[in-house]
């Protein structure tokens, strides 16, 4: 077997930091905005919806629905060659926010557009940070 | 793209071409963040290119739309109000893009097959419109083109830009 590569590092900075210390707590934390009321993710320094720049962080409840996937056969990187096939997907939180991420812990041609997911958290070999992801809402 | 003074058209050795409308929009970085998975930046700006032309759809007689992959041209056709939701597909096997075809696409073979220069791509639709214009396509020339259609994406359906040109 060849030696697996490190998948690529995440390099948090001030206004994602919260979002991937959280990740570490098992926690998704996405911002939510104090003047709209608006869910937003990725983190940013202002609302997208009204540019106001008074965010709060919140914490998702964890359910969420996939509301778009692709199954990848050829990995962009040798890094990731190990796991295909490998489901992408579009994910949106039942609070709102829509993030990409892989299912895990699902045969891949098990994903239909629609299916609950619950996210989890990924831990890498190498790697002190979790990766935020999903599972299917009734694996166990 | 150089342009120069409308005056200047009968200076050339080649047939005048000019760039009768313009549109952009951009809707998101990351495709986590479309507002739509099926509706992008397109409509709105191809309808914005084809107001400041005063043309409307149909008078396009060739379109050279950036395809990085073949579901992309697909998406966009019916995004950019050319084709209604799931008829563009249809068409495509009905034999609708063409040369000799109802609405001639990509002439040139576009990127997957003629080729792709990365960010630049968008370029070589451009050329290809202007060769249409002028009569210069050979076996590939769409018979009396007046109006032709070049139009670039960048990212995930990110940026939308149309430019729409046509004979002086």
């Amino acid at each position: 077997m060849a030696d697996v590569q490190a998948k690529p590092e995440r390099v948090p900075d001030s206004v994602s930091r919260p979002y991937w210390d959280g990740a570490n707590q098992g926690q998704f934390r996405f911002q939510r905005c104090r003047a709209c009321d608006q869910a937003q993710f990725h983190p940013r320094f202002a609302c997208v919806h009204c540019q106001g720049i008074e965010l709060q962080w919140q914490v998702a409840g964890g359910g969420g629905r996939v509301a778009s996937f692709s199954v990848v056969h050829r990995a962009p990187l040798a890094s990731f060659a190990g796991d295909t096939p490998y489901v992408l997907a579009l994910v949106d939180l039942d609070e709102g926010p829509r993030f990409m991420c892989n299912v895990l812990n699902c045969d891949p041609a098990a994903v239909r557009i629609g299916m609950r997911a619950r996210v989890c958290f990924e831990s890498r070999p190498g790697s002190a940070q979790r990766i935020p992801q999903v599972e299917p809402a009734d694996h166990e | 793209m150089v342009v120069s003074a409308r005056d200047t058209a009968r200076d050339g050795p080649k047939r005048a071409v000019e760039p009768l409308g313009t549109g952009e929009g951009h809707t998101h970085e990351h495709i986590f963040c479309a507002p739509s998975l099926v509706d992008f930046g397109c409509r709105q700006s191809l309808s914005d290119a084809l107001g400041q032309a005063g043309v409307t759809h149909r008078d396009v007689d060739c379109a050279h739309v950036y395809r990085c992959f073949t579901s992309t041209l697909l998406i966009t056709l019916e995004s950019m109000g050319f084709y209604g939701r799931g008829e563009a597909g249809p068409a495509a096997l009905a034999g609708e893009f063409a040369i000799s075809g109802r609405f001639p696409v990509n002439t040139n073979g576009g990127l997957l097959s003629h080729g792709s220069s990365g960010a630049a791509g968008g370029m070589f639709h451009v050329v290809e419109a202007v060769r249409q214009l002028r009569g210069e396509c050979g076996p590939r020339q769409v018979r009396d083109v007046q109006v032709a259609l070049a139009r670039t994406l960048g990212g995930i359906f990110s940026g939308h830009c149309f430019v729409i040109i046509g004979r002086c």
